[in-house]
């Protein structure tokens, strides 16, 4: 009996963190991904085909069942997203759900061959690996389904099986990144770059963007070091081993997201180091504080609620059988001191 | 015994010691601002978090159990702590941190000895588990957002000087390190229930039979284990003035490759928190020289990948 009681109680708590698992922060959204099995009642051959990009996938002005497959739920920007499209669902004549895809291609794979099966109308994707979810997009596509790419486009190749992008051109952010320091030293400096997770489709476009971006400029990259999980403490102590190595020979630090760069700024504070230019990617909360505070010097803003709007507006259009447009970037704010009063705090 | 053969016992022995010593003279040989003060005094400052949680698990594998729930308690800890700054004070939030250690720890224990799991691969997938709830659990309580030192109304200064305080160009975090650890060797080694908890991790029904209360020694290892991931949370947002429900992510890797590295037996029964300094002093090491020597990130997580793999073949080999 005792032993019926404790497994029950095992039994309960392992179930509330898969549960818990699945959910995203500050929303309904769904627990876990549709189950296998309803994928398996209602298969991708059996959906209706598309016979032309988005057309048919709803009838105009029915109510579309949206899933918004993101990365992770647990990265900020990718919640707050979830947010503003809850928020606005209605104006849109929309269900959105979302379903975390956990940093897992595995997880966000799963996640939309099960959504094909229970017969949604449109996806929302952010993968975190853009080629890894190639043939399930094409599965999707195969369906019918209105196939949004949020933030993180497919490769070229393949663009054909996606219907939308929206969202920020990381590469741009790179480029955008090296013309801050461009313009802070036009007579040329040495900086250092701290990227973010290693192998992420954001990592590679806004490094590529920033060794772009300074082809031809006297801005001497003097190392480049990515971590191995978007982490502030990897950052602080990447960034104190560049002091150790360069000392004050460093003269600005381009990293690829906000909370990364508070990472930086503790470290140049621990070494006593003041003045070197700061530029960081995101527009976080924690990007417009350090603006304020004076401790970093531009943030390169990704207006989130634009992003989720016109994804929702885009979707609506394509299942209407409107006029769309099917690469959407939304412009990058470029805070600094200046303007950064100016500009809408953001909410993540 | 001749020379040659004390060298090679010495290095047998002392596989780390050397090893640290070799990476240190190669690097030092390519990049030599690796042996300037600042240098050392930034290697203490990156013992800090991952120090406290490496520890905590040696206890844990000594006492035959492999604890993946660091990595949830150290999110859970940190998020949970830095809100508690504006409700309980500096102090207040301190022990409170802790105090949710401990209670993870507990819960832990509680789950592992009531189902029976009392081996290290039943145990190894609740600990999982109770991972996975932990980090939930934090995102839900921070709705997903970071917590920010920076946005509290109440004084910090506590945890800024465990983050980033120093006695000379000593950090205040290694200091603690270095104190817990001597208490900690001093409770394995020369204190009855330190000698039961090796017992319990290398043969659990011998040490049955001889009357220690294993369930009780669980227990306990997996309380330290908790408490111990909780103050590494501490030191951790301490350190960089923010803590993400994520914060923890992969530090249960890291701390079981500090531990076995550092030469305690996976199989249980045997180890030592000093060698886990050591362990962790080469974890350390290893990202501090490949940086300085622009060894990219790639490259770098195989080498620790490549080490971890020689550590294990190596207590294999010692095992048999």
């Amino acid at each position: 009996m005792k032993k019926k009681l404790m497994a029950t109680v095992l039994a309960a708590s392992l179930a509330f963190g898969l549960a818990a698992c699945g959910s995203a922060a500050g929303g309904d959204t769904a627990s876990e991904a549709p189950s296998e099995e309803s994928a398996e009642e209602a298969p991708a051959e059996e959906a209706p085909a598309a016979e032309d990009t988005a057309e048919p996938a709803a009838e105009a002005g029915k109510t579309l069942k949206v899933a918004y497959i993101p990365n992770s739920m647990s990265n900020e920007m990718n919640a707050y997203g979830y947010k503003i499209m809850e928020e606005h669902q209605g104006d849109y004549n929309m269900e959105v759900t979302a379903f975390d895809g956990q940093y897992d291609s595995q997880t966000e794979t799963a996640a939309i061959t099960n959504c094909i099966g229970q017969g949604y109308d449109a996806m929302i994707l952010c993968p975190s690996d853009i080629n890894a979810v190639i043939p399930a997009v094409m599965q999707a596509k195969e369906a019918g389904i209105i196939v949004a790419m949020y933030s993180a486009d497919l490769p070229e190749e393949y663009r054909e099986y996606r219907d939308i992008f929206v969202g920020v051109d990381d590469t741009e952010a790179g480029k955008n990144a090296a013309k801050a320091f461009i313009d802070r030293f036009p007579d040329g400096a040495k900086v250092i770059e701290v990227g973010g997770t290693a192998g992420t489709d954001a990592q590679i476009r806004r490094h590529d963007g920033f060794n772009a971006g300074l082809e031809g400029s006297k801005i001497e990259v003097l190392d480049y070091q990515a971590t191995e999980s978007w982490s502030s403490n990897e950052t602080m102590d990447i960034t104190q081993d560049m002091i150790v190595k360069y000392g004050d020979e460093i003269q600005g630090i381009f990293c690829h997201w906000d909370g990364g760069a508070t990472g930086c700024i503790e470290a140049l504070k621990n070494a006593g180091i003041e003045g070197t230019y700061i530029v960081a990617i995101d527009g976080s909360r924690s990007g417009f504080d350090q603006v304020k505070d004076g401790t970093q010097n531009v943030c390169i803003s990704q207006n989130v609620v634009n992003i989720s709007l016109k994804a929702l507006e885009v979707i609506r259009s394509a299942a209407d059988g409107g006029d769309f447009e099917a690469e959407n970037y939304v412009p990058l704010d470029m805070v600094t001191s200046d303007n950064v009063e100016e500009l809408p705090y953001p909410e993540w | 015994m001749d020379a040659k053969t004390r060298i090679g016992y010495f290095v047998k022995n002392n596989l780390v010691l050397v090893t640290i010593m070799i990476l240190a003279a190669v690097t030092a040989l390519i990049e030599p601002k690796f042996l300037t003060v600042a240098n050392l005094g930034n290697l203490m400052n990156q013992f800090g978090p991952l120090s406290f949680v490496a520890l905590g698990m040696t206890l844990a594998i000594i006492g035959g159990f492999i604890d993946l729930s660091v990595a949830g308690i150290v999110s859970l800890s940190a998020v949970f702590t830095i809100s508690m700054i504006d409700v309980l004070g500096q102090g207040g939030a301190l022990i409170a941190g802790l105090a949710a250690g401990v209670a993870m720890g507990l819960l832990n224990a509680f789950i592992v000895v009531s189902c029976g799991a009392l081996t290290q691969a039943k145990a190894l997938f609740i600990t999982y588990g109770l991972s996975a709830v932990y980090s939930a659990a934090a995102l839900l309580y921070t709705d997903g957002a970071t917590q920010h030192m920076s946005h509290l109304a109440s004084r910090t200064d506590l945890f800024k000087a465990v983050g980033s305080g120093r006695a000379g160009f000593i950090p205040a975090s290694f200091l603690l390190f270095i104190i817990i650890m001597a208490l900690l060797h001093v409770f394995l080694t020369r204190t009855q229930t330190g000698r039961e908890i090796c017992l319990t991790g290398a043969n659990i029904t011998a040490a049955d039979l001889c009357g220690i209360p294993v369930k009780r020694r669980i227990t306990l290892v997996f309380v330290l284990s908790g408490v111990l991931s909780a103050f590494g949370a501490i030191v951790l947002f301490s350190r960089i003035t923010t803590a993400s429900p994520l914060l923890g992510a992969n530090y249960e890797t890291n701390a079981i490759l500090a531990v076995v590295v550092g030469g305690t037996s996976l199989a249980g029964g045997r180890g030592s928190v000093v060698r886990t300094m050591l362990g962790v002093m080469l974890v350390i090491l290893l990202s501090n020289c490949l940086n300085l020597l622009g060894v990219s990130t790639y490259l770098q997580s195989v080498c620790k990948g490549a080490v971890l793999i020689i550590a294990i073949w190596l207590d294999r080999r010692r095992v048999k």
